[in-house]
């Protein structure tokens, strides 16, 4: 005899009792699997889509609006380098009824493909047109079809910047569809790491480079791995936008095709040469007017730089200016003489304020000086090549009238040739602005090697350019992204807790069938320790068969779950298409661990029983425990009922909860939300605790029972304590399954509120293309075609946008560089809008830095947590468009609002750090709904700011979507608790098999007496059915009471029919088991053969 | 002199009363002792504590006071696993109900209580024993059967057979014959006495049949606590 043929002969022998624990094992692991493998699916998904995003691709050379020659890649070297050209625009089909905003226009050469996981040329000739099949989908087209494709015109300078040119450079190509791109080619590419896919239409390079009067030029540029080293041995300052010129003296003049020079350049070029470099400053005054003369001199051009302006009078306060001879003639002014020259600065929202200065002439320079030439002058948009004053479009309000035919005169003589020049400090103070404080810099020797020379003094970075490690920064985001797998481990808890705990029931009732053998074992001298290994060693093999069956089971569990995000809680992870995915490690992992526990819980359950003595075990027979309280006692106790422990809780309990719903009358939002919950948690312990004395009363000696149903309830007090726990169990998990719904977000509640999570605004707006004018304004208003009376009932909040990845709870994957959005916080103060969640209580909080030299920030409290998992004082890197990296720091959160997703900074900080970025892409809109309706305000706005791809979006909307995800994991939860909770009641089906184990003999009485089988069996049901709907009604009420104002609510999402459901399915499944278990009652009190003499 | 096998001295057990009055008083100052060969029986009214006495004796209860020397080794402090290993090589048991292990067959139960020996030469040894065992009492034809598949006569024997495969100094029975005709019952009262006397063994029964007891070389009745032989013969109480 040993202890493998003891355990293997009762395994044979008990297999019936052990399918229940083979089940409960099964389940917990298929549980825990089931949620790794889900884990391990959406994981692989977001790396498929990262996959078929990327290709090859692991950098990416971005520059944005600045443009690099597309040369670059062939001088990279080693790897596959793509130049392309990468724009955002809309696009239009079917006669403009369909439009797609926020589209990517995509010039690439047919090397392009080649970056693809099919790693095949793009079939992309001359005059073709393709799309990606999402933009294909938007749109509802097809190769053949005609879409009109709007875009920006690339503008040396930003359309902020003073002397930008005209604002209106938008460029429309009609193309007809040549082909559609699949995700395999590439076509799902786009910079940013989230679910939401791309549109993409792609053009030829070289189309899209002539279009653009862009020939040779790019502004991206992939590669199969690009580094800064590569980078910094391949570029030229062409690349930089840099052109060199010589000059008659012999000299070198280097320039910028964008206008002004970026300071890191300015000052690396000055740094070739310090002595010898001679940064220039040439501007567009408006006018120039002087006491000695009449009128005004119009727009003209002024430089700055050394060795021409000579010092004033001593003691003269005003700058001094070295003028030509033409001006002087023209304003009469001689040396000595005081001139006043106007000209524009740059404010908010493209905004020039006019400013002046009055000069001092110190010196007067003949037509024929050398410095009098045109050289001095950049090529300002819109005005240095062209042939006519009278047809200047600098970007600013130009009072043509005032241009006189000697103006004319002197522009076809002498073109942008200075009339005045300043000293560089004067024309610093007065003209510099945020784009650079100089338009060349000169050298009276061209520098030896200009290309290494400026090599090793600038990095790409400074100048805009960087090097993005896409695939790095794809791998980052996936290994931070949302743990699903982990989110429905926590979610399935009931469904494991009830598995476990019903595997331990239904072990511990096979072990208590057995308890006379145990006590043999102990009477004839086995160690305690084999008996325990033998019966222990069962549960072990029970344990891996049913972890074995549960690694196929939770297969089963992890692509229901996968069918349950994409059809009925798809709106929390957004449009992932989902992919299954299997990893061995995970699934067999997942099932030990259900196994360990399984084993655990049964090992742990079982120690009672391994504790008593032989003789305990020898006589345990399944006799009905006496009563658990004397007579005696009892009559002490009911005198002193009203003071037991129960009562006070019971009414202590009762009477929070009334004081809860009291102050609820005066809270809201979260609060009045919490209060309820607390308030229906403490309605469930007086229920609990009114079950005890329910049970005590029960227990006293009082008139008869009447009928058979009176006995089987009042046999409940034969076991208080299982009773209880019977009822209170079951109370408890349906209240927290069904009670977590109070905690669901509606977008709808007072959304009109300025604390609410719209702030109060109507609408969301984007636009693909910046809006650079004030709406509100006349004159912006009359720029987009508006009457301005058309708009008096609106107001916008317009917020500068820095692209990004989404950080709301839309996107699954960890964003690594979020939305920088830059608003005034003056306009979002003066509103109230929004309610702050913790750190600032205003946005005034964004002005200035922090007291740690930080840009402050104000984010979503959902971004904070869950996307980028930073806290009040936590800060963020940034790198700004000069390529120095800087640090955000939070101070405030936003509790639940439509700003989800986006880091806000201040306005002023954002122009600080990334200049360039222009105009206006994001809107918070106000409507005056009492004014207007505000639908046929979105038609308007929508309408007239077509050419800007805007779209609007109520804000409650925007709301919706990201509550949808809460309120959807709350689904999740309910759906998977409800499950747990009715598993649980089938334990209701064990209980009762132990009950007529205890009271066989009892039972058999009851026949003797001649009771019919169906009233025995209905003694045994009834008892516990009382329990079953004691716990059922007081969880449902106590929850419904939780969540009271969601119910009453309308909008709020409140699942009714689901809860009366999921307590139906409870009951009935309670029901099930205890009618199951009690079938066995007929054989049960017949006397067993078996036992016979 | 012949071996003590065991010697219980002044025992006292009460056991409490559910009436809520004074316990009840089950053994009061009682004292016995057998040595090799003795075999005894055990009478007396139902309830009076005949088998609180055999469980006393067999370590499978504790006096109130008093004490119990098991082959001279006083068992009434010690643990549990101590116990266990008096009782496995020591104490043979034969309950009323046999308690046979209803997926093991008559060879496997009798096997039983050699689970805690791992010696592959003592296994060897005890099958043979067992089969001999079996033999002894009538069942080498029901090696493989399993307790469904025997008697009630049958069972009770297997029983015996699994109390003796240890080769026990004291065997104690609790109504052995309980379940089973007279014919059985005869029978294994015979068997009882015959293997106690063979094998040199003390023996206790507990009965409250006339006939069973009458086959015991010493009968004692226990009334009021107190033993009392009915036909003293060479037993002490």
């Amino acid at each position: 005899m040993s202890l493998c043929r003891l355990i293997l002969r009762s395994l044979a022998y008990y297999w019936q009792h052990h399918v229940g624990l083979l089940f409960g094992v099964a389940i917990a692991s298929a549980v825990v699997s089931g949620s790794l493998t889900l884990g391990d699916s959406v994981t692989a998904s977001l790396q498929k889509l990262e996959d078929s995003r990327l290709g090859r691709i692991r950098d990416a050379l971005v520059a944005g609006d600045r443009f690099f020659t597309a040369g670059l890649a062939a001088r990279l070297g080693a790897g596959t380098h793509v130049p392309a050209i990468l724009a955002q625009g809309t696009v239009s089909a079917k006669g403009g009824k369909i439009r797609a905003n926020q589209t990517q226009v995509l010039g690439v050469p047919a090397n392009f493909g080649l970056l693809s996981e099919a790693g095949v040329p793009m079939d992309l000739p001359p005059g073709a047109c393709a799309v990606n099949r999402n933009l294909a989908q938007r749109l509802g087209i097809a190769p053949g079809d005609t879409v009109v494709i709007r875009m920006e015109k690339p503008s040396p300078l930003p359309k902020d910047a003073p002397l930008s040119g005209s604002a209106d450079n938008d460029i429309t190509i009609r193309k007809q569809v040549t082909a559609l791109i699949d995700d395999a080619h590439l076509g799902g590419f786009k910079l940013s790491t989230d679910q939401l896919p791309a549109r993409t239409v792609f053009l030829p390079l070289r189309d899209l480079q002539s279009t653009l009067a862009l020939p040779g030029k790019a502004n991206l540029l992939l590669s199969t791995g690009c580094t800064p080293s590569l980078l910094n041995n391949a570029w030229t300052p062409a690349d930089f936008s840099l052109t060199t010129q010589l000059l008659g003296d012999g000299g070198l003049e280097v320039k910028s095709d964008r206008v002004f020079l970026k300071p890191a350049v300015e000052q690396a070029l000055v740094d070739l040469a310090p002595e010898g470099a001679q940064p220039v400053l040439t501007y567009l005054v408006n006018a120039i007017t002087s006491a000695t003369a009449t009128g005004t001199t119009p727009v003209s051009m002024a430089t700055a730089t050394r060795g021409i302006v000579p010092e004033g009078r001593t003691g003269s306060l005003l700058p001094p200016a070295a003028i030509t001879q033409w001006l002087a003639k023209d304003r009469g002014l001689a040396v000595g003489d005081t001139l006043t020259i106007r000209y524009f600065v740059v404010g908010d929202r493209r905004t020039l304020v006019e400013a002046s200065t009055d000069l001092e002439v110190t010196r007067i320079l003949a037509m024929d000086a050398p410095e009098v030439n045109a050289t001095w002058t950049p090529e300002f948009p819109g005005v240095t090549g062209v042939d006519n004053c009278r047809d200047w479009e600098p970007g600013f309000a130009v009072d043509l009238a005032a241009i006189r035919d000697k103006d004319e005169a002197y522009w076809d003589t002498y073109r942008g040739t200075p009339k005045l020049f300043l000293r560089p400090e004067d024309g610093t103070r007065f003209w510099q602005n945020r784009f650079g404080k100089a338009t060349s810099v000169r050298f009276p020797r061209a520098p030896a090697d200009l290309t290494k020379a400026l090599r090793d003094r600038l990095a790409p970075a400074s100048v805009g350019i960087v090097i993005r490690p896409l695939r790095t920064d794809s791998d980052a985001a996936l290994d931070d992204a949302l743990p699903l797998g982990s989110y429905f481990l926590y979610f399935s808890w009931f469904i494991l807790m009830a598995a476990l705990i019903l595997a331990a029931l239904l072990f511990l009732f096979c072990l208590e069938s057995r308890t006379r053998q145990l006590g043999l074992q102990k009477a004839i001298g086995i160690p305690l320790r084999l008996t325990r290994r033998a019966i222990l060693g069962e549960a072990v093999l029970i344990t891996a068969a049913g972890a074995f069956l549960g690694m196929l089971l939770g297969i089963g569990y992890a692509k229901a779950c996968l069918w349950g995000l994409t059809h009925l809680w798809q709106e929390a992870t957004g449009a992932l298409p989902f992919v299954f995915h299997l990893q061995p490690l995970h699934v067999l992992g997942g099932s030990l661990a259900g196994m360990l526990c399984a084993f655990l819980v049964v090992a742990l359950a079982s120690r009672g029983i391994f504790k008593k003595t032989p003789l305990q075990l020898l006589i345990a027979a399944a006799n009905s425990p006496l009563p658990t309280s004397s007579p005696a006692k009892k009559h002490r106790l009911s005198r002193l009922a009203i003071l037991s422990p129960a009562s006070c809780v019971a009414v202590a309990s009762l009477l929070g909860s009334a004081a809860l719903l009291a102050t609820s009358r005066i809270l809201s939002g979260q609060a009045l939300m919490g209060a309820f919950f607390a308030a229906g948690t403490l309605l469930l312990i007086a229920g609990i605790s009114g079950l005890v004395l329910i049970l005590r009363r029960l227990d006293r000696p009082g008139l008869p029972p009447a009928t058979i149903t009176h006995v089987g309830i009042r046999n409940t007090v034969r076991r208080r304590g299982r009773s209880l726990a019977v009822a209170g169990l079951i109370a408890s998990s349906v209240f927290l399954v069904a009670a977590v719904n109070a905690f669901r977000l509606n977008p709808t509640h007072q959304a009109s509120l300025r604390s609410s999570g719209t702030g109060g605004f109507a609408f969301f707006g984007e636009s693909s293309l910046p809006v650079y004018h004030d709406l509100e304004t006349p004159e912006g208003a009359r720029a987009f075609g508006f009457d301005p009376e058309e708009l008096d009932a609106i107001a916008v909040v317009p917020l500068r946008t820095l692209p990004g990845e989404d950080a709301s709870c839309l996107n699954l994957n960890h964003a690594q560089r979020p939305v920088l959005l830059g608003v005034d916080p003056g306009s979002l103060a003066t509103r109230e809008a929004f309610t702050f969640a913790g750190g600032a209580t205003t946005w005034q909080s964004l002005i200035g830095l922090t007291a740690k030299g930080h840009i402050p920030a104000i984010v979503d409290s959902n971004t904070a947590t869950y996307a980028l998992k930073k806290k009040i004082g936590d800060t963020l890197a940034f790198t700004d468009e000069h390529g120095q990296e800087f640090k955000i720091e939070l101070v405030g959160t936003l509790s639940n609002s439509i700003l989800q997703g986006s880091v806000l900074i201040s306005e002023e900080n954002f122009i600080l750090r990334f200049p360039s970025t222009p105009g206006y892409r994001t809107f918070l809109i106000d409507v005056d709904s009492a004014a207007v309706d505000p639908a046929s305000i979105s038609a308007l706005l929508t309408r007239q700011l077509f050419a800007r791809g805007l779209s609007l979006q109520p804000a409650s909307e925007r709301l919706a979507a990201f509550h949808n995800v809460q309120n959807s994991y709350l689904s999740i939860f309910t759906a998977l608790g409800g499950l747990g909770v009715v598993l649980g009641t089938l334990g209701l089906g064990v209980v009762v098999a132990r009950h007529l184990i205890e009271r066989q003999g009892e039972l058999a009485l009851f026949r003797a007496l001649g009771f019919p089988p169906w009233h025995i069996r209905w003694l045994v049901i009834s008892e516990n059915i009382f329990l079953l709907i004691f716990g059922i009604a007081l969880g449902l009420l106590s929850a419904l009471l939780s969540v009271w104002p969601q119910v009453v609510t309308p909008g709020s999402g409140m699942d009714l029919p689901s809860m009366a459901l999921f307590a139906a399915a409870a009951f009935l499944c309670g029901l099930a088991a205890i009618f199951a278990a009690s079938a066995k009652l007929p054989k049960l009190t017949a006397i067993s053969r078996s036992e016979a003499p | 002199m012949p071996e003590s096998i065991v010697a219980a001295r002044s025992l006292h057990k009460t056991f409490p009363n559910a009436g809520g009055g004074d316990a009840i008083v089950l053994l009061d100052d009682l004292s016995l002792e057998l040595a090799a060969g003795d075999t005894v029986a055990i009478t007396g009214a139902s309830g009076c504590g005949k088998s609180t006495l055999l469980n006393l004796l067999g370590t499978l209860d504790t006096p109130d006071s008093g004490s119990i020397e098991i082959m001279g080794e006083r068992t009434d402090h010690l643990k549990e696993k101590a116990l266990a290993r008096i009782r496995s090589e020591m104490i043979g048991f034969v309950f009323q109900l046999h308690h046979l292990l209803p997926q093991l067959s008559a060879l496997e139960n009798v096997l039983l209580p050699t689970l805690a020996r791992r010696d592959p030469a003592h296994r060897r040894e005890v099958r043979e024993r067992a089969e001999n065992l079996l033999a002894a009492v009538g069942l080498s034809d029901r090696l493989c059967h399993r307790p469904d598949q025997l008697s009630g006569g049958e069972r009770q024997r297997t029983a015996v057979a699994r109390a003796l495969i240890n080769t026990p100094r004291l065997l104690l029975a609790d109504e052995p014959t309980g379940a089973l005709d007279e014919r059985n019952a005869e029978g294994l009262v015979a068997l009882l006495t015959q293997l106690a006397l063979e094998d040199g063994l003390a023996l206790v029964t507990v009965t409250h049949d006339p006939e069973v007891a009458s086959q015991m070389e010493t009968i004692f009745r226990l009334s009021g606590g107190k033993l009392s032989a009915l036909n003293p013969s060479g037993s002490k109480s």
